[in-house]
């Protein structure tokens, strides 16, 4: 990690499952400030001023879509949110509220690792701190070179439609993180879209069948059910 | 149905009350003689009184008006009294005006021919007064019993409204048959099966298969009572709208089965009335079982629910405890390392049934919903295969799905699940390396999606059995599961209108063949590449 020592507020609840990512936190050098519930967590998140909240969905005081409202009201600092519900909804609202990303318990270190990663690199790269490879950016064998508008496959030239780039690129620059329908529908064919995600489908079945290697079986552009599409590295 | 326990009750078998007959007086015979001789006595008493008074004057008055007095004597008492006592004041004022007032005095000679027209006169004038007089009382004495049916009947409907229960029918027919009718009779019900059952009183008098056929026999209009007779006794269905209720056996004491108009228009609306109201019962008791099961089933799934989602948190907390272990420095030795593997292994498949009875409980809660969005089938295949990586490693997964498959409206969450729930079984029933293959075309019932396997197969016979809750074949060891996954897997497939169904292949191996049905998917309009 860089070199002032980073810090995390995590709110959650649920004892064992704190006293784990903060284990977890800690042993990657990070400083954990932990807070049992969503009131302690805002005072932590005014005081501390941390790199990093991560929120629990279901904390027994107040609703956790509504504690995202209330800091993105006065903070940017990235939310990774955490939810034990298989409830899609819910983590679409959290996404929506202005939460960065989430991880479903339970979850494995790596895991909340590469998700901290992603976040905080975004938040990093929309700060200016680092650099798009040089505009080129590459996942597997798929090269897109962003300065020259040119998408290549094994080092052959892939034919992408307007949209389909565009896609593509709001995928790159949030590697890592998970998009929601909606986000991507706004962002791509504007307001008037966002509820007809099956546009975004059609499209997406349209641009994995020219990267990936088995669209059946997508190892980049990956679905998250009910909730939106990640681009893995 | 209601319970047989109340079918026999009997409607009238107490002491029967003597039936009031239409066209007689309904005084108590005892009294009847004793009235019937007051009003005799009266018209004597009456008549000697007025003629006392008129004899000592009637060389005053006209011959006429003496006449016209007893007339009016006559003319009252056929209004007032019975027409036995008309009669006689008819005949006891002519011959009291004739002996005592027409000359010679105190004498019946007549002398003249001119008072035997006046007697004549009189005689017919007497009794034809006495004719439209008891004709008259006749009539008010028919509208009482009339009326006596009606307010029967309206207390009847009054009791029949307010039952709440099928064996409160009984007191009050009892009591409008007893009031009605000389005769006793018995409700036969019929059981859950629709077999008319008198085990709860043996009347072995009853024909019962005879009350069985009229009870089978057609619905609609009440059928004509003579055809209900059957050994002196009317077997009456008591119809209902949708089918018959019950029978009502009728035993008439003295009419042999034969009614008055009167009595069977009674009898009619009595019935149908009877018929109506346990109908009305027979609803109120299946809605009741209705309300209750659905409590219960609310009730289960809400304890399921609650219970999934409160093992899920400390799972989770186990799964990522044995997960900060494996990952902790300074690593820990090699056999650790193992354990810490096989415990997160464990975990998960704990897990993995808790998230099966979660789903369960939500498909079965009368609230599920499903979020149905027009999807595009690979990807909810290949969303399938990603979250079932682990269990499919070392696997060999073929995937043929052609580009020209529709749209298809479905819950993407719970159609991986059900690919997922497939993809899991195959894993559980076959060896590590086996091939597994997913397929895809466009048929006309809809598209068809194929998940094969070469494993060994599904038992012989267990093609329908495994789509059973709690249902599992032989599993590679180690694996069992809760044997919810396929029942999960069904139920999901009939909620988004489809059919799904298990076979052996010829060449070895299952087959699961899923149909879901075709829309009519939106138009997506699509741009055009760019050359670079």
């Amino acid at each position: 990690m860089s070199e002032p020592q980073q810090s995390v507020v995590l709110i959650e609840d649920e004892k064992m499952i704190r006293r784990y990512v903060a284990m977890a936190l800690s042993a990657n050098g990070f400083k954990v400030w932990e807070s049992e519930t969503a009131q302690q967590g805002l005072m932590e998140t005014a005081s501390r001023r941390p790199d990093l909240i991560i929120l629990d969905l279901g904390l027994p005081d107040r609703d956790g879509v509504d504690v995202i409202r209330e800091l993105r009201l006065w903070c940017e600092i990235p939310i990774l949110v955490l939810s034990v519900c298989t409830e899609e909804m819910q983590k679409v609202a959290a996404l929506d509220a202005g939460a960065d990303d989430y991880l479903t318990k339970p979850f494995g270190v790596p895991e909340l690792h590469a998700r901290i990663r992603a976040v905080l690199r975004r938040r990093a790269r929309r700060d200016g701190h680092e650099d798009n490879e040089g505009g080129i950016f590459e996942f597997g064998d798929v090269q897109v070179d962003m300065v020259h508008r040119r998408v290549s496959r094994g080092g052959t030239p892939v034919h992408l439609t307007p949209i389909e780039y565009q896609i593509l690129t709001l995928l790159v620059a949030n590697v890592g993180l998970v998009l929601t329908h909606r986000f991507i529908l706004q962002k791509v064919w504007g307001p008037d879209y966002v509820e007809r995600p099956h546009y975004l489908r059609v499209f997406m079945a349209g641009l994995r069948r020219k990267i990936e290697e088995n669209s059946s079986n997508p190892k980049h552009l990956m679905t998250e059910t009910g909730i939106g599409y990640r681009l893995v590295r | 149905m209601f319970k047989s326990s109340w079918a026999g009750d009997r409607v009238g078998d107490h002491p029967p009350c003597r039936v009031k007959d239409s066209l007689k007086l309904m005084e108590n015979p005892q009294y009847a003689i004793l009235t019937a001789m007051k009003d005799e006595l009266l018209v004597v008493a009456l008549i000697g009184m007025t003629t006392a008074l008129l004899l000592p004057l009637h060389a005053h008055i006209l011959m006429v008006n003496v006449l016209m007095v007893y007339l009016f004597l006559v003319f009252l008492v056929a209004l007032k009294l019975n027409g036995r006592a008309s009669i006689l004041a008819s005949f006891l004022s002519i011959a009291i005006y004739f002996y005592f007032f027409v000359p010679p005095h105190s004498s019946f000679e007549i002398i003249e021919l001119q008072y035997l027209l006046t007697l004549a006169l009189m005689l017919l004038i007497a009794m034809i007064t006495t004719h439209l007089a008891s004709g008259l009382r006749n009539q008010v004495v028919i509208a009482e019993n009339r009326e006596q049916r009606i307010r029967s009947l309206y207390e009847l409907a009054g009791e029949l409204t307010g039952i709440a229960s099928p064996d409160q029918i009984i007191r009050p027919c009892r009591r409008f048959v007893s009031d009605n009718f000389d005769a006793h009779g018995v409700l036969i019900f019929p059981d859950d099966t629709g077999k008319l059952s008198v085990d709860g009183n043996p009347s072995a008098w009853v024909n019962l298969p005879w009350a069985q056929r009229i009870f089978d026999g057609n619905m609609g209009t009440l059928p004509d009572f003579r055809t209900c007779l059957m050994d002196g006794s009317l077997y009456i269905p008591l119809q209902g709208s949708e089918k018959n209720q019950g029978i009502m056996v009728l035993t008439l004491k003295q009419t042999d089965g034969v009614l008055s108009g009167e009595q069977e228009s009674l009898l009619r609306m009595c019935v149908t009335f009877m018929g109506l109201v346990l109908e009305r019962l027979s609803y109120a008791a299946r809605e009741r079982k209705a309300l209750l099961e659905i409590d219960s089933e609310r009730l289960r799934n809400a304890l399921l629910a609650s219970l999934s989602h409160d093992l899920r948190t400390p799972i989770a907390a186990m799964a990522g405890m044995a997960d900060a272990m494996q990952w902790s420095f300074p690593p820990l030795p090699q056999t650790h390392q193992i354990m810490l593997g096989g415990i997160r292994d464990q975990i998960h498949l704990i897990l993995s049934d808790v998230d099966k009875l979660l789903d369960m409980a939500r498909l079965h809660q009368d609230s599920v919903t499903l979020h149905k969005e027009w999807q595009v089938l690979e990807e909810v295949v290949g969303s399938a295969l990603k979250t079932s990586g682990d269990v499919l490693r070392g696997y060999i997964i073929d995937v043929t799905m052609g580009s020209d498959i529709p749209l298809l409206e479905m819950d993407a969450t719970m159609v991986e699940r059900v690919f997922r729930n497939l993809l899991e079984n195959v894993a559980r029933h076959t060896p590590v390396g086996s091939r597994i293959e997913l397929a895809a075309h466009v048929a006309e019932q809809g598209v068809v999606v194929h998940v094969m396997d070469n494993g060994p197969g599904i038992p012989q016979g267990q093609e329908e059995a495994i789509f059973s809750k709690f249902v599992h074949g032989k599993t590679i060891a180690g694996t069992g599961g809760v044997g919810l996954g396929l029942s999960i897997v069904r139920a999901v497939v009939r909620a988004h209108g489809g059919s799904i169904r298990a076979e052996n292949r010829k060449e070895g191996g299952a087959k699961f063949e899923i149909i879901f049905p075709l829309g009519k998917p939106p138009t997506v309009i699509c741009d055009t590449e760019v050359s670079p």
